[in-house]
């Protein structure tokens, strides 16, 4: 490490950057500020572990001026639970709980903060509990706390909703529980009931156990079973027909003809049997409702990237206020580090901004006045104002997140048949039931009450229902988590159906990622060549172009123009510069000199990318740039083509460059076709009578991943979620095709293994249950069993590939 | 076999028992979230030290 020499300290107390000559303690304020908070709230063992000594004297923390909203009477309404004066709850959100130690310095706090009586981290919902007195540390003073140790609260105001959904969860434990204990106990009474049979057992006994089951079985009855009475009559009321319906029948049926066999003294009750069928039943829906609500949970989280509160900007003053309250045409204010809160058109000041979430480029966009900016994006480095054009469900990202939100709720064609079929399958089972009563009553009237309710039982069609919604909502939420947005749930059942695949080449099949291996011309155009490659800020060939001659940047043309798979266009007074691909300068007919005709022909041959740039009709310099084949590539068109899938290459590249890729891949069916413009590979999959699937760039193949029968786009489009595409693998590219690719077979693979299961579960069964094999008990222990078998296949599968 | 009538009720009764312990920790919020105690539960070691650290920095 450096060398100390005095007693002077010569790295930053807190991150231990080196110091320059004029700075004491720290490198920045933030350090400094940081440093001060975390000793005031006595943690300093943070510092003890890094071996640092301490020579600081706390200073009081004053709340933090943003956070004043807190105090809006309305919202403490809604937010705050008073216990009484002393003693209040609130329910904070906190986006940045992403570890375990989040955890410990969360709760921590009351230790060494007077006023935090309490504080409870959620991990999973990443939400904070805290009960505090307000009259020790008022709400902003709080949130202010929370803040500056790095966890911006954010109020949770749905929290209507969200104690609702608490308070029913806790119902529906209640009735799990309750009907587990007596399906056990009843079990334990039946058990003795039939060894009574066989043995010979005092009457007094016999009836005194039937009376007990009765009884314990009671709130199974009336409280527990309450859910399938509900949904039973919701749906008759709507003249369509659920499966709880039978569920219903069964047990109100057999609990009314036991208490009559009870009374008339007849031998055999089945009490024990709707026990276990309503405790097994209840525990699979929770199961199931818990894995849906967890995949609608992740789905909703993108909406953070919209900060919670704006600086308004009125009258040259800056006014503090809720996202909520923000109105078209407003002027904000929005620091450097802040994201900004809504689309809109920036009127002041100069920045760039973080886009990557929007199109998957992590290299920072340059905004100047008059740029366009959109919500959630980060602005990096100036402070700017911004005129809103657009807020919340309506910005750019609002829609994406709207969209996102549907996949879960929205029925796929293959969840409606289903729900078809479960329906006719419900009227099945009812007329199977009265036929078999029917049948036994004439022909052994002993067991014909035992063998219908048997039936019912067995062939309730819950894991018919359950497997596919199940399957879909889980395999969502893995593909969420490795970062892929679906827009349509459909598309994992269709995906593995479509027979041609389309890919697009740069930036699809290659890495995107190009090297510039020669400039070719004077080095007085490489400005202007930077200032025309910022221009296409979504193709990966500018890019590279402007960041390789990041160094040269100029800001000397005006009426920049961008052509979409040809190139840019820029004016200097009265020269025309254009940058583009080989293609487009034939149209334009702009000719090349011979001598670098030759060269560059050589270079398409080896399968290198050619750019020219010319001044008004004259070539006047040429990139010559290499892209690397993604690793992944290879193997998954193998692939393809082994699931006998037709695969082509769409390209707006050279055709020899497009040539020299495809035999790579050494692949004796696939087609590969250059030179198209993104119109042309539009029409190329509009005429395919077959299934198609567009895999390409999201703003410059828009048209084409629109005519596809699913389209898929990789980074670079905004535009990509928002209207063309059906999903979208942000900066994953390919890999996150190939991801795609196996979830969709795996998701297929489930339901028909669940499907397959149940149906055959359900006609094995009823074969059984009429010819008496199975009892009613046994058929109440199997029917549930089946449907946890359903779910267990579904959420234990992994989806996604390592 | 007069005894059956002793002990049905007590084991009734101690089902019972068990059933309004359930209901109580499930009205008590213990089963709300079942993720973040497993992480917490690893702190504890690490939670005595901090406190006596303070202890001491604070009685110096």
């Amino acid at each position: 490490m450096q060398e100390v020499t005095n007693q002077q300290i010569q790295s930053c107390l807190h991150c231990q950057a080196n110091l320059l000559p004029n700075q004491e303690k720290f490198c920045c304020r933030g350090c400094e500020f940081v440093f001060k908070t975390i000793q005031n709230l006595g943690l300093n063992n943070f510092y003890q572990l890094k071996d640092l000594t301490l020579k600081n004297t706390p200073n009081n923390l004053e709340p933090d001026k943003s956070f004043h909203y807190l105090e809006d009477p309305e919202l403490s309404a809604k937010i705050l639970k008073t216990f009484n004066h002393e003693h209040v709850e609130v329910n904070f959100y906190l986006p940045s709980i992403h570890c375990s130690a989040c955890i410990w310095i969360l709760e921590r706090l009351p230790q060494v903060t007077t006023g935090i009586k309490a504080l409870r981290v959620n991990f999973s919902e990443a939400q904070a509990r805290i009960e505090y007195d307000p009259t020790i540390i008022t709400l902003p003073k709080l949130a202010s706390l929370l803040h500056s140790i790095g966890y911006t609260p954010v109020p949770v105001d749905d929290m209507a909703i969200k104690r609702k959904n608490l308070a029913d969860k806790r119902k529906s434990l209640i009735q799990i529980g309750i009907a587990g204990l007596v399906a056990v106990n009843t079990m334990m009474l039946n058990d003795s009931l039939i060894e009574a049979n066989l043995s010979g057992m005092e009457d007094s006994y016999r009836i005194l156990f039937m009376w007990i089951s009765a009884i314990l079985a009671l709130p199974v009855v009336t409280y527990c079973a309450l859910p399938f009475y509900r949904t039973a009559i919701a749906s008759l009321v709507v003249g369509t027909i659920h499966l709880d319906l039978p569920i219903s029948i069964i047990i109100i049926l057999t609990y009314l003809t036991d208490l009559s066999t009870i009374i008339s003294g007849g031998l055999n009750i089945y009490l024990d049997s709707i026990s276990c069928l309503v405790f097994l039943l209840l525990g699979a829906r929770y199961l199931q409702h818990q894995a849906v609500t967890k995949a609608r949970h992740s789905s909703q989280t993108a909406w953070d990237l919209f900060p919670d509160q704006v600086t308004e900007l009125i009258n040259g003053q800056t006014i503090k206020k809720r996202i909520q309250e923000l109105q078209i045409n407003d002027l904000l204010q929005v620091l450097p580090g802040e994201r900004v809160p809504a689309d809109g058109i920036v009127i002041d000041g100069e920045s760039s901004v973080d886009l990557s979430f929007l199109n998957g480029e992590s290299i920072p966009f340059k905004i100047q006045k008059d740029s366009e900016v959109y919500g959630g994006t980060l602005n990096l480095d100036g402070l700017i104002t911004v005129r809103i054009l657009a807020i919340q469900q309506h910005t750019r990202l609002g829609k994406i997140i709207e969209q996102l939100k549907n996949p879960v709720t929205e029925k796929t064609e293959l969840e409606a048949n289903l729900d078809l079929i479960s329906r006719y399958f419900v009227i099945g089972v009812l007329i199977a039931a009265i036929l078999t009563f029917l049948f036994w009553n004439f022909v052994l009237p002993d067991v014909a009450w035992s063998r219908t309710i048997a039936l019912l039982v067995i062939t309730c069609p819950c894991a018919l229902g359950l497997s596919v919604p199940t399957t879909i909502a889980i395999a969502m939420r893995q593909a969420h988590q490795v970062g892929l947005y679906i827009k349509n749930s459909g598309t994992l059942q269709i995906l593995n159906k479509i027979k041609n695949f389309y890919f697009d080449k740069t930036g699809t099949l290659t890495s995107g990622k190009l090297q510039v291996i020669s400039a070719n011309g004077p080095d007085k155009y490489y400005g202007i060549c930077q200032q025309l490659a910022c221009a296409a800020p979504s193709h990966p060939i500018a890019i590279t172009l402007s960041n390789y001659l990041a160094s040269y940047s100029s800001n000397q043309l005006t009426d920049l123009k961008l052509y979409p798979g040809k190139g840019v266009f820029g004016k200097d007074h009265s020269d025309c510069y254009f940058l583009g691909s080989i293609k487009w300068f034939d149209e334009l007919k702009i000719s090349i000199p011979i001598e670098s005709q030759e060269i560059i022909l050589l270079n398409l041959a080896k399968g290198l990318s050619i750019s020219l740039v010319a001044k008004n009709n004259n070539l006047v310099m040429w990139f010559v740039l290499s892209d690397t084949v993604l690793e992944d590539t290879a193997s998954f068109l193998k692939q393809l083509e082994q699931d006998h899938k037709k695969i082509s290459i769409l390209s707006g590249d050279n055709q020899k460059v497009v040539n020299h890729l495809a035999s790579s891949f050494n692949l004796p069916n696939l087609i590969a076709l250059g030179d198209l413009s993104h119109d042309q590979k539009a029409e190329i999959i509009k005429n395919d009578p077959e299934t198609s699937i567009m895999i390409g760039d999201g703003i410059n193949d828009a048209s084409a991943l629109q005519q596809a029968t699913l389209g898929i786009g990789i980074g670079g489009g905004i535009e990509a979620i928002l209207e063309s595409a059906d999903v979208y693998v942000g900066r994953q590219g390919l890999k996150g095709i190939i991801q795609l690719y196996y979830i969709a077979g795996q998701v297929n693979k489930v339901i028909k293994r669940n499907l397959i299961f149940s149906f055959c579960y359900n006609i094995i069964g009823a074969g059984l249950a009429f010819s008496g094999y199975v009892t009613p008990f046994i058929a109440a222990i199997l029917m549930p069993l089946s449907s946890l078998i359903v779910i267990l296949s579904a959420s234990l599968t992994r989806y996604t590939k390592s | 076999m007069d005894i059956i009538y002793l002990l049905l009720p007590i084991s009734i009764l101690l089902a019972l028992i068990g059933l309004a312990a359930y209901i109580w920790s499930v009205k008590n919020g213990q089963f709300d979230d079942l993720e973040t105690p497993a992480i917490r539960m690893l702190f504890d070691d690490q939670e005595k030290k901090t406190k006596k650290e303070e202890d001491d920095s604070s009685s110096s």
